[in-house]
């Protein structure tokens, strides 16, 4: 487990900003300073201002916990809601299969992106309309990979012994098929942790999501969009980091798969 | 390095926006942000006859100069025989673009349409502003206007771009109008393609062709320009105008009719109460606004809806009084606690919203936000769409909405007004109602000598000011940014005029 070392240290880093940032932000991300808009790195403003003087790194620490802790909500809500829709088609026979199954189609039918920019379009821009356009089109691949390990472990032998004795179906998913299933799940949440990043900063970016004066990359990104060619890292900074975090969540997620198929080829 | 790095991504993906087409001598390549709505846009319907105003190819029986007063364009003169009627005689060296003459008959014909319902150009808007009653040809070259009622607008409705004199169009030429230059193609929402008129009354343009192209994005604009795509840019961002200048790309600026302000929820909420939107109005930075969200070049404080180059202006200066804002709410019952502002026991709240399209709305809507949080109003900001927006004030569910609009297009004062503060307006979405001031719009719209319509409506803007049924913000500049061996292009403040014969290429 030494090569998940570099990778835990930078999680930790992560979630480390995530809940401690806005107490690490040197300024009030939503403070106006027009005297000194557009600064350069400075002592007062470390990675500079933005057009309305605010600072880009208090920004950056507050919006992390937007950008990265809705992700994290968004991912977590599809994993529990397609965990659960999973196992429902695994267990509950083969109409229940087929009519999740078929609504999963669907949903997989459509872009996320563009599905996310319908729903929150209808319900109006806005935190909670995020939440749901996201969590809404994330839960689907959860349910494939649930469904499709636990078709497999329900013709195992201690699955068919357990409903013979009399298991409720709940303790047989919480004993039976949940502890073969947390490890791919797992690591189908880190790359969806990944997605829902680049999924809220997108929306952001196209003004769907989280409302100004609240900082998050996307809205960073949109704001700093016409100073692209006057002040460049107006835009770098919220770019690098959207960048950075989804390729650790990846790499992580690649890394963790890697450690979890050899501990299963492992006799 | 970075910014090349930059540019070339960012270049590439305008690219296809930017509908590359390598400037050559002789043509001249715009970006502007909008785009004609079908393939041979009707000037007369609904808004297409800015875009062939603006390209050269219609021209208008009245025009307006720089400094927004009236000259006779396609007309001679034109008089005023008593309240309701006026004679207008034509110019006799005017050609439509098939060569037929311009006539007293062409010209009836031509705004028959905009004002019948039952036709296909029919223009509801101008029909109503023009009012016309009666249209009588006397001879080839005069035409009598009978108007319904007195109505002192009608000789600047006659600016409108969509009231443009039109002659029966062919399959060569589908606009035949009477302009300098000659449309010969339109992409909806992405190109109008003009040629110069050789036949032109005051001789052949000296640029043989034109292509207007939609870019929506300022910022894919700007790379457009700066990749060499675009010889002419309308509408350059504010945030790269002093860049982009120094670099030697010629700007050309110039303060226009375009007010943006906060309507108000005058009748639900805390501002139903008039000393808490003055309080507002009192608390809002505007000299902070434009130099953050305008960069400083794009637009003046505005004081009132007029901007200071219309000869209606009032002397009124913009305020920015905080301790006068508190106090004026104190006066309204608020009253302070642990910094926050509280209003019948509950906190003071005000909703803002506002739309995406124009770039300066969300930046300054957020300052705005900024400005009342300061004094201790908890403000929120809200992006919607502009109509959703309209919607939410006149149901009480925001308070302000902060948006744009053009106060004087044709020049006259009575437009804007007239249309959001009359209490029987259609665009009066806040619900202010003020007898005395719907008195003084209805004499405004009557009143044919200029000093006393000028004191009407210096009334109006106290009356504006003093019981802040709306909240101007700032006037907006245009800036546009050409090429430099490009000479002749002027910005103007009715922001419906591009392109002149004088535009040429000094190399």
């Amino acid at each position: 487990m030494r090569e998940l070392r570099p990778i835990f240290i930078i999680v930790v880093l992560l979630v480390g900003i995530t809940v401690f940032g806005p107490f690490l932000a040197p300024n009030d991300p939503t403070a106006i300073d027009i005297p000194n808009r557009l600064s350069a790195p400075s002592e007062v403003y470390p990675l500079g201002s933005d057009a309305m003087g605010r600072c880009i790194l208090s920004r950056l620490l507050y919006g992390a916990r937007w950008s990265l802790g809705l992700a994290f909500l968004v991912s977590t809500i599809g994993l529990i809601v397609g965990s659960l829709m999973g196992l429902l088609a695994a267990m509950g026979g083969r109409k229940i299969d087929w009519c999740i199954m078929r609504v999963t189609d669907i949903f997989l039918a459509f872009p996320d992106l563009v599905a996310a920019v319908v729903i929150v379009g209808v319900l109006g821009g806005g935190t909670n309309s995020l939440i749901l356009a996201l969590s809404v089109t994330s839960w689907t691949r959860y349910a494939r990979v649930a469904r499709g390990i636990g078709l497999g472990l329900s013709s195992r032998g201690y699955v068919i012994q357990a409903r013979l004795v009399g298991l409720s179906a709940f303790s047989i998913a919480r004993w039976h098929y949940m502890p073969t299933l947390t490890s791919s799940l797992v690591v189908v949440w880190t790359g969806m942790l990944a997605r829902a990043i680049l999924g809220i900063s997108a929306l952001g970016f196209l003004g769907f999501g989280v409302q100004p004066p609240t900082p998050e990359w996307g809205t960073m990104l949109l704001d700093a969009r016409i100073h692209i060619l006057s002040t460049p890292l107006q835009m770098i900074w919220p770019g690098m980091a959207v960048l950075l975090c989804v390729l650790t969540i990846n790499i992580t997620g690649d890394v963790l798969r890697d450690a979890l198929a050899k501990k299963e080829i492992r006799p | 390095m970075i910014r090349n790095i930059i540019l070339i991504i960012a270049t590439a993906i305008s690219l296809p926006l930017a509908q590359p087409v390598f400037a050559q001598e002789g043509n001249l390549n715009i970006a502007y942000m909008s785009g004609p709505t079908s393939e041979a846009p009707d000037p007369r319907i609904r808004y297409n006859g800015w875009l062939s105003n603006q390209a050269g190819v219609t021209e208008t029986l009245m025009g307006l100069t720089a400094d927004m007063g009236l000259y006779p364009r396609l007309a001679k003169r034109l008089e005023q025989i008593n309240e309701t009627t006026w004679r207008m005689t034509l110019r006799e060296d005017v050609a439509f673009h098939d060569g037929t003459a311009l006539t007293a008959q062409a010209v009836v014909k031509s705004l028959a349409p905009i004002l019948d319902p039952e036709s296909e150009f029919h223009n509801a808007r101008n029909a109503r502003l023009l009012g016309i009653d009666e249209m009588v040809v006397e001879g080839n070259y005069v035409v009598t206007f009978k108007t319904k009622e007195p109505n002192a607008a009608f000789s600047w409705i006659l600016t409108e771009p969509g009231v443009a004199v039109l002659g029966e169009p062919t399959d060569a030429f589908p606009i035949n109008a009477t302009g300098p230059y000659i449309f010969r193609e339109a992409v909806k929402d992405q190109l109008y393609r003009v040629e110069a008129n050789p036949n032109y009354r005051d001789g052949a343009p000296h640029i043989a062709q034109i292509r207007a192209m939609t870019v929506t994005d300022p910022s894919a604009a700007a790379l457009a320009f700066e990749a060499g795509d675009v010889d002419l840019v309308i509408n350059y961002p504010e945030t790269d105008f002093k860049r982009i200048t120094a670099n030697g790309a010629r700007g050309v600026s110039a303060p226009t009719v375009q007010l943006y302000w906060l309507d108000i929820d005058a009748t639900n909420g805390p501002l139903a109460d008039a000393r808490i939107r003055r309080a507002v109005s009192l608390a809002i930075d505007r000299d902070g606004i434009v130099a953050a969200a305008l960069s400083g070049v794009g637009g003046e404080p505005a004081g009132t809806i007029y901007p200071s180059m219309m000869p209606w202006a009032a002397d009124i200066a913009p305020s920015y009084d905080p301790a006068a804002a508190e106090a004026l709410l104190f006066e309204a019952g608020a009253v302070k606690t642990d910094g926050k502002w509280m209003l019948n026991d509950e906190p003071l709240k005000i909703e803002i919203v506002t739309y995406a399209s124009r770039a300066a709305l969300p930046p300054t809507a957020e300052l705005i936000q900024a400005y009342l949080s300061a004094i201790g109003v908890e403000a929120s900001v809200k992006i919607g769409e502009w109509g959703a927006n309209n919607d939410a004030i006149a149901s009480g569910a925001a308070d302000l909405h902060l948006q744009a609009w053009g106060v004087a297009p044709s020049g006259d004062p009575s437009y804007f007004p007239g249309a959001i503060l009359h209490s029987e307006a259609g665009s009066n979405i806040g619900g202010y109602s003020n007898a005395e001031l719907d008195a003084l719009l209805a004499k405004g719209t009557q009143t044919f000598d200029l000093a006393e319509r000028q004191k009407i409506y210096e009334q109006v803007q106290m009356i504006i000011a003093n019981d802040v049924p709306l909240i101007p913000i700032f006037h907006a500049s245009q800036l546009s940014v050409s090429n430099p061996n490009l000479a002749g292009f002027k910005v103007h403040p009715a922001m419906t005029y591009w392109i002149s014969p004088e535009l040429r290429w000094m190399k």
